[in-house]
């Protein structure tokens, strides 16, 4: 029975992803993610740059052959500056979005499916949740929780995990009609088993779809806190953290800040266009 | 007789898509005298909607779409009309009725407004007028309480009700010609026979030209007085109703008569024509009912019939037809 | 109507009393307190300046000698009636005043800012539906993407630098006069003028594909007649359900946007409250800002109501 869905599954994904791959701005937008990906791991390691490397020599240095992005104003090299930013806002906007597809799945899922009470009550929280200022209680869960990747990741995770909880609950309420659903319980499988082996894998467009701009969600807010202080630790580079000091700079080491707004700006427009592309990758009314 | 206030020559339109050019309309011609009743009958395909809403100027044409032929309306061809010009004749000299009352009308606009609209964007009437004419069309369609009705909201109506609004929207500015594109596909057959005896009844009354599009035999012949059989983007007949059902000619509307189930006739069984309409992109070399005719011949494959008179505006595309009529001819036995 | 929108008051009051509870708890089991702060961030005072006598004192007027119970009862009794007390970082005022001075100014930058976001947006967002697929569309899209996907504080700089520094064209610091709006609104307007461009142009060209534009258009109708009258009365209705989640979005824009203008709103006095442990002070900005992002949202939804017949239908059908 298993094998039936992943079938059915397994046309429709050829479809899907043959739907996508017309849209060439996305395609290319993905191709860079891999792109910035692939440096986030690598050009740590590889560079010879270290981002506890204090140059006296170099401080506030404009883009150089010795340094491509030039300098901060510790003599800290940019391009390494910002592959480790990369990497730490990938890494939260990944874990973030992990933690709200966590609550998101099981709350929206156990509402949607068990209905009655247990999604009045359910609902009720969502509903209480999209009035929480997710900001403000990022901050205090930092303050709370510490001030490492992984607090920061959970703390914002856990802020935002309400649209997808949303998504899940609609998608499940509108899947656990069908037939196969009927069928799944005929043949007397287990409520845990029907959420997760029949509903849930059906759902998967839109949840993707959430995901992907969740992501780069995650991505403002960590910014956003090393912005106002509460962000990673220094000397861990942040872009928050770059923006916020190179603000000072910026009359006369405009490279200090052009380079990391830039390198934001471009990253999370990337995902935006996946996310744009996936959509319409998943809506009905395009595939022929 | 009346004068004629529509020929259609030779209208041909055509679509590009991705994967080839569709023909959905391919050298059609017709006559509309005033006050007449004319049926465009055929399967969903066949290019009757698009035939008329080329004719209207509602296809986009560019690089997607063509439009060829003349639409000679009133002395003045259509398709050569400036944008402005055209704007001024729909809604005013010729309305027309779509098929599905539930997405015809705009669900945030009441309806008595969308009523009254052709008379205030052809100017030809102000607010308080077009009111009392609105109140009056719904009154004439039948809507019961129309002085509430008229502010009230398409999704408060039923679907007959929805499409006797509708009739009021087409009928608001008296136009000369009136098409209705398959007005009572979508509704119930009880609902089906009251829409069509009130426009049988609005055409007596201002005696509009009427293009009737259906599927639908039985609904063509409820009132039209003459009928256009289409196939493929082509006309196989046309002739006064009376004489067309008694004696059709064509072997594709002999079929489709003898598909049409008549509850009167006893158990009689339900031929189907075998086979099924050929691919727009593709059509076929010669008459494009070839493939699927009983008695087609060599010359049907290769070459497009031509038009044979078979009786007084009785007209034919076959050439069994013309075959026979040579023939006949031939033999001296008139015809 | 009036029974739905009593429910939603209901509903909203219960969530501001679980948040603030929420808030109130997880702030008394962070780490640190105000003045161990402040003596960090102030580095000049020794331990012996802050005496005990004074520490108690300190403690006395906040009633942090009280149990926490205490303390959150009468946090709201006093939140009822609009008061909030003094703050930790400003004793000699009360937070309520405070709010009371901030509050319009960012309120005024939020609101001009969804003025610009719909008077851009929308026009634009018609142009890029007429010209489907065309390279005004194309262009339009992509700079509406850009500002919806680039954060305010990286275009509140990149602008800054651009039009204040670079061309000297605009202040970029200093408030008071109307020119001073300038930088602080466009670039807090970016974001929502990128997600109303969007969201117009999609619901529109959905709505040009629906059969009644084909009617309007077989009526007679002119472009101007067929667009603005019938396809943008149904596109229209949906944007203002947009509308509740950008204000949302807005308040985090303020913030830092106050902050890189040093713009004296409420958003400046967020942010600091929380890196300062000024908990008086978090509590009431967490309380005031839930409050304004569910009444925008309820107001929304009344709009909505009002402007779509469909759903006022069911509303006032529901509650009666």
């Amino acid at each position: 029975m298993g094998k039936k869905t992943s079938g059915r599954m397994h046309s429709r994904t050829m479809m899907i992803l043959a739907q996508y791959f017309t849209n060439k701005m996305a395609v290319f937008c993905a191709s860079l993610i891999a792109v910035l990906i692939l440096m986030a791991i690598f050009f740590p390691i590889l560079s010879p740059y270290h981002y506890t490397d204090v140059d006296y020599t170099a401080l506030y240095a404009k883009p150089s052959a010795e340094h491509i992005l030039g300098c901060d104003a510790a003599g800290r090299d940019m391009l390494m500056l910002l592959c480790y930013s990369l990497r730490n806002a990938l890494i939260v906007g990944a874990g973030a979005g992990a933690v709200q597809l966590v609550i998101g799945l099981v709350l929206g899922g156990v509402s949607g499916y068990f209905g009655g009470r247990i999604d009045n009550v359910l609902s009720r929280v969502i509903d209480i949740m999209y009035g929480f200022p997710t900001f403000l209680f990022n901050l205090i869960l930092v303050l709370l929780l510490g001030r490492s990747l992984f607090t920061i990741l959970l703390a914002i995770g856990l802020t935002s995990w309400a649209p997808m909880a949303r998504l899940v609950r609609s998608q499940v309420i509108t899947v656990k009609q069908s037939d196969y659903v009927e069928a799944g319980r005929a043949l007397g499988a287990s409520n845990a088993r029907i959420l997760f082996h029949y509903i849930l894998p059906n759902c998967l467009g839109p949840i993707v779809i959430c995901l992907t701009q969740g992501i780069p969600a995650a991505m403002f807010a960590e910014s956003g806190m090393s912005l106002i202080g509460l962000g990673i630790l220094p000397p861990m580079p942040s872009w928050g953290g770059l923006i916020t000091t190179g603000q000072q700079f910026i009359l006369y080491y405009p490279h200090m800040i052009l380079f990391p707004a830039l390198s934001f700006g471009i990253t999370v427009l990337a995902f935006s266009y996946v996310g744009d592309g996936l959509r319409d990758a998943f809506d009905p009314r395009q595939i022929h | 007789m009346s004068e004629i206030i529509l020929e259609v020559r030779n209208l041909r339109t055509q679509f590009k898509r991705k994967d080839g050019v569709v023909k959905a309309v391919d050298g059609v011609s017709y006559a509309l005298r005033r006050g007449e009743t004319l049926a465009i009958v055929g399967e969903s395909g066949s290019g009757k909607s698009v035939s008329v809403t080329s004719v209207m100027g509602l296809i986009r044409t560019g690089r997607q779409a063509t439009v060829q032929g003349e639409a000679i309306f009133k002395g003045q061809d259509l398709f050569k009309l400036p944008g402005r010009k055209l704007m001024e004749i729909r809604g005013n000299e010729i309305s027309m009725i779509f098929q599905d009352p539930m997405s015809s009308l705009n669900p945030t606009m009441k309806i008595g407004e969308q009523i009254i609209e052709p008379l205030l964007w052809h100017r030809k009437a102000d607010r308080a007028q077009a009111r009392q004419l609105g109140l009056k069309l719904l009154e004439e369609v039948g809507i019961p309480s129309p002085r509430e009705r008229f502010n009230s909201y398409p999704f408060e109506f039923s679907g007959g009700m929805r499409q006797r609004v509708m009739i009021a929207m087409a009928l608001a500015s008296s136009p000369d010609l009136l098409i209705a594109d398959e007005p009572t596909t979508a509704l119930d057959v009880t609902v089906q026979a009251q829409i069509l005896g009130l426009i049988q009844k609005m055409q007596q009354k201002k005696n509009m030209a009427i293009i009737l599009i259906t599927h639908d035999l039985a609904v063509a012949s409820s009132f039209c007085s003459r009928v256009i059989v289409m196939y493929a983007g082509h006309v196989m007949e046309e002739g006064p109703m009376s004489d067309f059902i008694r004696n059709p000619v064509h072997p594709y509307a002999q079929g489709l008569l003898h598909s049409t189930p008549v509850l009167a006739d006893g158990q009689k069984r339900l031929e189907a024509i075998p086979g099924q309409p050929p691919n727009p992109k593709n059509l076929p070399q010669g008459c494009p009912f070839a493939p699927r005719c009983g008695k087609c011949m060599d010359i049907c494959r290769r070459t497009a019939p031509p038009v044979t008179e078979v009786s007084a505006q009785h007209n034919v595309y076959c050439w069994l037809c013309s075959a026979d009529s040579r023939q006949g001819k031939e033999a001296g036995h008139g015809g | 109507m009036l029974r739905y929108i009593a429910k939603r008051l209901a509903y909203i009051f219960l969530a501001v009393l679980v948040i603030s509870a929420i808030t109130f708890a997880l702030l008394q089991l962070a780490p640190g307190n105000y003045l161990e702060t402040q003596r960090l961030l102030e580095k000049t005072m020794t331990d012996a300046t802050v005496s005990a006598q004074m520490k108690e004192a300190w403690e006395k007027f906040y009633d942090l000698d009280k149990p926490a119970v205490y303390r959150y009862g009468k946090f709201l009794v006093n939140a009822v009636q609009g008061k909030f007390g003094p703050s930790y970082k400003y004793p000699t005022q009360n937070i309520e005043d405070i709010i009371g001075r901030t509050l319009p100014i960012s309120a005024r930058l939020a609101l001009m800012a969804i003025t610009v976001a719909l008077a851009v947006g929308i026009p634009l967002g018609i142009v890029a539906a007429v010209k489907q697929n065309r390279i005004l569309d194309r262009i339009v899209m992509l700079v509406s993407m850009i500002g919806s996907s680039v954060p305010a504080y990286v275009t509140a700089v990149l602008l800054s630098w651009a039009l204040g520094v670079a061309l000297h064209l605009l202040p970029v610091i200093g408030w008071g006069d109307a020119v001073n709006y300038v930088l602080p609104v466009i670039s807090l307007s970016l974001g929502p003028v990128g997600t109303v461009t969007k969201y117009t142009r999609t619901t529109l060209v959905e709505t040009f594909h629906q059969e009644y534009i084909r009617v309007a258009r077989a009526k007679g109708g002119n472009f101007f007649q067929v667009t603005f009258k019938h396809a943008l009365r149904n596109s229209l209705i949906p944007l203002v359900t947009v509308i509740g989640p950008m204000v949302a979005s807005l308040t985090v824009g303020t913030v830092f946007v106050e902050n890189m203008f040093a713009i004296p709103g409420l958003g400046q006095y967020y942010a600091s409250a929380a890196i300062n442990r000024d908990y008086p002070m978090v509590m009431a900005t967490t309380v005031v800002f839930a409050l304004l992002v569910m009444g925008m949202n309820l107001l929304v939804d009344i709009l909505h109501a009002m402007l779509d017949p469909r759903v006022k239908k069911s509303l006032t059908q529901k509650g009666g």
